[in-house]
């Protein structure tokens, strides 16, 4: 896995300032809870990370590489979505090997790597089910694991439990970091639920802390 | 002793019958069954003729063993296939962008596009003759030219709705597991919005396959579709009984392709509307948009250009008032101007008697109870058939006393109204089933009678949708060409008519005529339809405006 670093950056959404002068660093397979309340550009940071957005200032650098420019399929950088976002057309298995499918590897090797993974998410027979049949959940941890999958260089997590109720939430949460451990796994996980931050991450950081003032005073 | 007290409030109005026999629902049942049998006359029964006399096995074996006419089979399927082809190229990508890009006057954009759509085939037809340099303008390159122009505002607006509602996190998902963004267009968002491709190239194909105001005017003497030949056997050699064997195969060719349809259709995927927060407008974006709008749309400035060139040169309105004078050879009886007042005379009484049916339908269907939705599957037939197989089946089911109506003055108007119930019935259906019944049972409980209650309440909330039917039905009677040709008397012939006339005979003057009355035409329909659109825009508060 990788480091990931953030430096100075600076983001605007139509025109109005999100954030200014953000910097960030995350370790080889360090796992860092990002805190922030709504709005804060929390979500904006992580879609400028994996290159869905683009900074209006400053660059992130994976290991050496500055990536800042890098479109965001070639990154490496893998995300669980707040909903999931599963592909509903697709089964679980394929939405798991998704990602290995873009790599162009052989459907053989595939399905071995997919049947590896739906064990380690505790969901072996779920290979031909509707996406659409699972629970919450569920959902979530095949999330995961179509986003390990093509082993990215660094996960981020974009507030992954919201939608579940609090049992389950800290169920899965555990059940996922241990997924990340195992894996060595560099890691961003957004939250706004400073329980679940410390739980989860190695180390907290705020929004207010790595980032200047939104009128970059 | 009390009991005089508590028996003061209204109770029930008839004691000992159920709540539910209620007189307003047996009043619906009533006009429901009278408009199915006007329909079961104008319609059942003259394409009940047609069948009849398409299955009289000497015509069959007589058609078929022509291979001119397998050739205009042929022709039909492979200009139809290729024109889809041409409108979804342009469609599918026309609705990604609309649906990921903020756009500045988006509404207008999107009336602007739907706007070739409204308006009758043999405009369309007019102004693609003067857009095509000559060599062009009749033959099959000005067919696919002129359907492709037709039918891009339908098929784009019926995929953009499935476009806008593919959730944006799964291209973003995508993107994030290595996909380029072509790719994730390919992998994810096309197959999501597949079914709606699919409906939509099949409706296009349908139009297309069985075009005829189109075919007539630009095809020249060899390029014929099925239609544009049931009009020539009919017409011109008077046989109508191939005629009607061409109609019979025509219609069990679209059968197969409907069934073929449905079975390769996937259930479909029930992705909800998500376009959620606007996002910043998109300048750059815009731009393009409208100026490939421009573009689609030149034909129709091409058209009016035409309108306003002097047969002696020079720019001015000498076409327009060219209309009220008759000229010779021009294939008309009266001054041109003639047909507008024939055609505005026939489209209010095709509209009101499309409005008396569709209505009863639409109201039947919502408020007879269970099982009724049949009637407004009764009142969808006629799309099942294309104009020319109804003015067809006129031919030949009024022929006869008592019922010899196929050369009398009605016979239009009747026609047209029955080809616009559909449409009555696609404005009113949803917006009464749109309007809660707590409403009305609101209205119940102060002191409202059903028939006052529904009076009060539904039909006041969609009053709207009142006026953008009837305006619908104006604009498909101003611009119903193919039963008009069969049915219309030489001395009344409608606008369309009159066009394809003028426009079939050689000469700078008439064909200025056809120009003129080409706008003339398209200016009065998209005025109908406009006016539609506002009283639409007042339409029930509780339907989507998206729809």
């Amino acid at each position: 896995m990788s480091e990931l670093r953030c430096v100075s950056l600076a983001a605007s959404y139509g025109g109005k300032s999100v954030f200014n002068d953000l910097s960030l660093t995350v370790g080889n397979t360090e796992i860092v809870s990002l805190l922030g309340a709504s709005g804060s550009g929390k979500s904006t940071l992580l879609r400028i990370i994996t290159g869905l957005d683009q900074p209006v200032e400053g660059s992130v650098f994976l290991d050496a590489d500055d990536i800042t420019k890098w479109p965001a399929h070639q990154r490496r950088i893998g995300m669980v979505f707040q909903d999931g976002a599963l592909f509903p057309h697709m089964s679980v298995a394929e939405n798991i090997g998704y990602g290995l499918r873009m790599t162009g590897m052989h459907r053989a090797e595939r399905s071995a790597h997919v049947a590896e993974l739906l064990t380690l998410i505790r969901l072996e027979t779920f290979g031909d089910r509707v996406v659409a049949t699972l629970s919450g959940g569920e959902q979530q941890r095949v999330a995961l694991a179509r986003a390990l999958a093509p082993r990215p260089r660094v996960l981020l997590l974009d507030e992954p439990f919201s939608s579940l109720d609090t049992d389950l939430r800290i169920e899965l949460a555990n059940e996922i970091r241990g997924v990340l451990r195992s894996t060595k796994t560099t890691a961003v996980i957004v939250t706004h639920d400073r329980e679940e931050a410390t739980r989860f991450g190695d180390r907290t950081v705020t929004m207010s802390e790595i980032a200047g003032s939104a009128l970059g005073i | 002793m009390d009991q005089g007290r508590s028996v003061a409030l209204p109770a029930s109005p008839v004691p000992g019958r159920r709540p539910d026999a209620n007189p307003l629902r047996r009043a619906a049942l009533v006009v429901g069954v009278v408009a199915a049998g006007l329909l079961a006359l104008l319609y059942a029964y003259p394409v009940g003729r047609v069948l009849i006399e398409g299955f009289r096995w000497s015509a069959v074996v007589e058609v078929l063993s022509d291979t001119r006419l397998w050739g205009v089979g042929w022709f039909s399927l492979w200009q139809a296939a290729l024109s889809t082809l041409g409108v979804m190229l342009i469609a599918v990508p026309l609705a990604g962008i609309l649906a990921r890009r903020e756009v500045v006057g988006r509404r207008v954009l999107l009336a602007t596009i739907a706007a070739p759509f409204t308006l009758p085939t043999v405009v369309v037809a007019s102004a693609l003759r003067e857009t095509l340099p000559t060599r062009f303008a009749t033959g099959v390159t000005a067919i696919i030219c002129a359907h492709v122009f037709y039918n891009i505002g339908a098929a784009t607006l019926i995929v953009l709705p499935r476009f806008e509602a593919v959730d944006r996190s799964l291209l973003d998902a995508a993107r994030t597991l290595g996909a380029s963004p072509a790719r994730a267009i390919r992998t994810v968002e096309l197959p999501l919005v597949a079914s709606a491709i699919r409906s939509a190239a099949l409706l296009v194909f349908t139009l297309c396959f069985t075009s005829f105001g189109v075919v007539i005017l630009l095809g020249g003497a060899r390029r014929t579709t099925i239609d544009v030949e049931i009009y020539r056997q009919a017409l011109q050699r008077l046989r109508l009984d191939r005629a009607a064997v061409l109609s019979v195969l025509q219609l069990a060719m679209l059968a197969a392709l409907a069934f073929a349809a449905t079975r390769v259709t996937s259930p479909n995927n029930s992705n909800r509307p998500q376009r959620v927060g606007r996002r910043p407008v998109d300048v750059r974006i815009s731009v393009a948009l409208y100026a490939t709008v421009g573009i689609m749309l030149l034909p129709l400035g091409f058209l009016i250009r035409r309108s306003l060139e002097e047969p002696t040169g020079g720019v001015g309105f000498g076409n327009f008032r060219a209309l009220t004078r008759a000229t010779k050879g021009s294939g008309l009886l009266d001054p041109p101007i003639h047909s507008v007042v024939v055609s505005a005379r026939t489209a209010l009484l095709a509209a009101t008697l499309a409005m008396a049916i569709g209505g009863a339908l639409a109201i039947a269907s919502q408020e007879a109870g269970r099982g009724s939705s049949t009637f407004r599957l009764i009142g969808s037939l006629p799309l099942a058939t294309s104009s020319v197989q109804l003015g067809l089946g006129f031919l030949l089911a009024f022929a006869s006393a008592p019922i010899a109506w196929r050369s009398r003055w009605f016979a239009v108007p009747l026609v047209q109204a029955v080809i616009a119930v559909p449409f009555v019935i696609r404005q009113i259906s949803p917006s009464l089933e749109a309007v809660p019944r707590s409403l009305r049972q609101a209205a119940t409980t102060l002191g409202a009678r059903p028939w006052r209650a529904w009076s009060t309440i539904d039909a006041r909330i969609i009053s709207g949708a009142w006026g953008s039917a009837f305006a619908i039905a104006l604009a498909v009677a101003l611009g119903e060409f193919g039963a008009a040709t069969f049915l219309a008397r030489p001395d009344a012939a409608t606008v369309p008519v009159a066009i394809a006339r003028l426009s079939g005979r050689p000469g700078a003057v008439v064909q200025g005529q056809a120009a003129a009355l080409s706008v003339v035409l398209g200016a009065l329909t998209l005025l109908v339809v406009l006016l539609g659109r506002l009283l639409g825009g007042r339409q029930s508060p509780f339907r989507n405006s998206r729809s």
